[in-house]
């Protein structure tokens, strides 16, 4: 299977990232795997204002879409990506998923999804909540979801992180008071990441296929 | 076509942007290039601002050929008055913001309350046009406390007439504005296609029992007044004298105090209308649940006093009297002592914490709202969403139903 071309990513992670001040894993993403991380305008927009950060991060967040480390998903974007979606998938269609999904899940989620599921790509979002209330009335989200901390795992087992730079930024979270997953808040970096479902795992283009993802919890194979 | 909206509702872009919780900047930027507005926000400003969503759509060429009379929504021309400042506009805002919100949660629980329709279709087609207004009050009011759960009994209808009107569909927000001059008013809440009354008290320097008849007055405007945008009361603006505000007046009396009311509840008390002293008025009030003035109106009106004595029984000071016949007569903080109760848990739940004014927030609201997120309809942040508070103040106050849970 070949490497999905866009993550779709959420506020809450990309805030993660703008507390560290480190985009070097979503860099490598594109660089080595070809996986452009994209924001929906929702996403945008929240990370424009945010109830607890203000407009604190307009300026990482404008450096990034200059650098094209993030690209925004609007309907130019997404249209060059209908090819592989399913029949039916439109700018349309995906905006009345997106009210859907608003109505049980914030903004900046909903779209995520939407945009997600419309184009059959993973998505990154640490709401776990989210995605457990859009299961439970029955709307699809994305395959995989994967979080900060697989993104992180990723970046050091590619050697784009190293263990004490890891370590550093789950310091850097939990002192800006964000929530850490379980295997990470009473444990090393180190430590945590062996107990974590790890989503995201690098391949080999010489091994057997790994199985396609078929849940949101099902960790995705890709290859450099 | 934003601008213009704002500018003919007075209302500051980086307040507004701010009320609604985006960039300021961003919103300065919809605001003068609306087509850049992404379409996941228009349903929201469209209900805000009382803009058909058509509107939104219109190229700035062909917004520069219409006029303000076609653009400017019919709420605006009521909320620029001088009476009013920048912050009586601003709560407007968020009330509409809350309006929408109920309509949104209404849409996924499948709970939808528009029985207020019919009923007040119902009354504006029986009540006589050509009726002195205060015949139409009385009018209105006897079909509404017919056609509800109000009639059902002849006591005082306080306690149940909040949670009555959210059953109906009508919106009921008592908030303390302290530097508004805005006793109550009425207006329609809702995107311009899916409308609800909305009935408003300032709870500042308020009784309770005052306010049940500011609500129902307020109502009496959403029935009548329907078509002029929005109904304004003033603090301190004395008797009503031009035919609206008689006709509400009515509308309010007739529905919460009718004569049968009285009558039982002075009957029960084995109260003498000829010796009426502070503890008896006292004990009118307390079982009426409406304020003195109204209790001595209404006895006059129904002939059970003389109407000369009504400035005397008025003058009577019923205080000390009511508040140890009534829990409803204690202040909050009285009212919190005596039950042992603490302001986070009573009001703290309800108060807005995220937008530039906060507001307090109905009680049916946040249960709605409470209720959505602990049948797993609604995530946690989309319930803080629509309480305008962040999501860990939202776990903190209703608890996190998914601690324990691997998400």
């Amino acid at each position: 299977m070949p490497n999905p071309p866009l993550l779709v990513c959420d506020s809450d992670a990309l805030v993660q990232f703008f507390l560290i001040d480190d985009l070097r894993p979503l860099q490598a993403l594109t660089t080595t795997f070809d996986i452009q991380p994209t924001i929906t305008l929702e996403v945008d927009l929240e990370l424009r204002w945010l109830a607890k950060y203000k407009s604190r991060f307009v300026p990482k967040l404008d450096k990034a879409l200059k650098h094209g480390i993030l690209t925004k998903l609007d309907q130019n974007t997404f249209q060059g990506y209908l090819g592989a979606a399913a029949a039916g998938t439109s700018w349309g269609s995906f905006q009345a998923l997106g009210v859907r999904y608003y109505g049980v899940v914030q903004r900046g989620e909903a779209y995520t999804h939407a945009a997600a599921v419309s184009l059959g790509m993973p998505a990154l979002s640490n709401d776990g909540k989210a995605v457990r209330v859009l299961e439970g009335q029955m709307m699809s989200v994305a395959v995989p979801v994967l979080r900060f901390f697989d993104i992180i795992i990723f970046a050091h087992e590619s050697g784009a992180l190293t263990t004490k730079e890891c370590e550093e930024i789950r310091s850097a979270l939990f002192t800006n008071g964000e929530g850490l997953p379980g295997p990470f808040q009473n444990a090393s970096f180190i430590n945590g990441a062996k107990t974590f479902p790890c989503r995201l795992r690098v391949g080999n283009s010489t091994a057997a296929p790994s199985p396609e993802p078929m849940n949101h919890y099902d960790p995705l194979t890709i290859i450099p | 076509m934003l601008q213009r909206v704002l500018n003919s509702a007075g209302l500051d872009v980086r307040s507004c942007a701010e009320l609604l919780g985006f960039n300021p900047d961003i919103f300065a930027l919809w605001a003068a290039n609306p087509n850049q507005i992404p379409e996941s926000v228009v349903p929201l400003l469209s209900a805000v601002l009382s803009v058909p969503q058509a509107l939104f759509a219109i190229s700035p060429k062909a917004a520069k050929h219409l006029k303000d009379s076609d653009v400017i929504p019919q709420i605006w021309y009521k909320f620029r008055g001088e009476n009013l400042q920048e912050s009586d506009r601003e709560y407007v805002v968020l009330i509409r913001q809350i309006g929408h919100y109920l309509n949104e949660l209404e849409e996924v629980t499948r709970q939808k309350s528009v029985q207020w329709k019919s009923l007040f279709e119902s009354i504006r087609t029986t009540v006589d046009i050509q009726a002195p207004p205060t015949e139409q009050g009385k009018a209105a009011a006897s079909i509404f406390r017919q056609s509800t759960a109000l009639g059902h009994g002849a006591s005082g209808s306080g306690d149940v007439l909040r949670g009555f009107l959210r059953a109906l569909g009508v919106l009921v927000v008592e908030s303390p504005l302290a530097d508004s001059r805005i006793e109550g008013c009425s207006f329609y809440v809702g995107s311009t296609n899916s409308p609800r009354p909305c009935a408003f008290a300032n709870s500042h320097h308020t009784t309770w029992f005052r306010r049940n008849a500011i609500l129902m007055h307020e109502v009496g405007h959403a029935i009548f007044e329907h078509l002029a945008g929005a109904s304004l009361d003033f603090s301190g603006a004395g008797d009503a004298h031009d035919s609206i505000e008689l006709r509400a007046q009515a509308f309010a009396q007739a529905a919460l105090i009718p004569k049968e009311v009285l009558f039982h509840v002075a009957q029960s008390r084995g109260i003498k209308w000829a010796a009426l002293n502070e503890y008896a008025l006292a004990q009118l009030v307390a079982d009426t649940h409406v304020e003195q003035k109204l209790v001595v109106s209404a006895a006059a009106d129904y002939g059970f006093i003389e109407a000369e004595r009504q400035d005397d029984l008025n003058r009577l000071d019923i205080h000390a009297e009511l508040l140890a016949l009534s829990d409803h007569a204690l202040s909050t903080e009285q009212f919190l002592d005596k039950n042992g109760e603490h302001a986070s848990d009573w009001i703290g739940k309800r108060a807005t914490t995220l937008s530039a004014k906060s507001i307090r927030l109905p009680i049916g609201y946040v249960n709605a709202v409470v209720d959505a997120y602990k049948n797993r309809q609604i995530s946690p942040a989309k319930a803080a969403e629509y309480l305008i508070i962040d999501e860990q103040e939202f776990t903190d106050r209703f608890g996190d139903i998914y601690e324990n849970v691997e998400c």
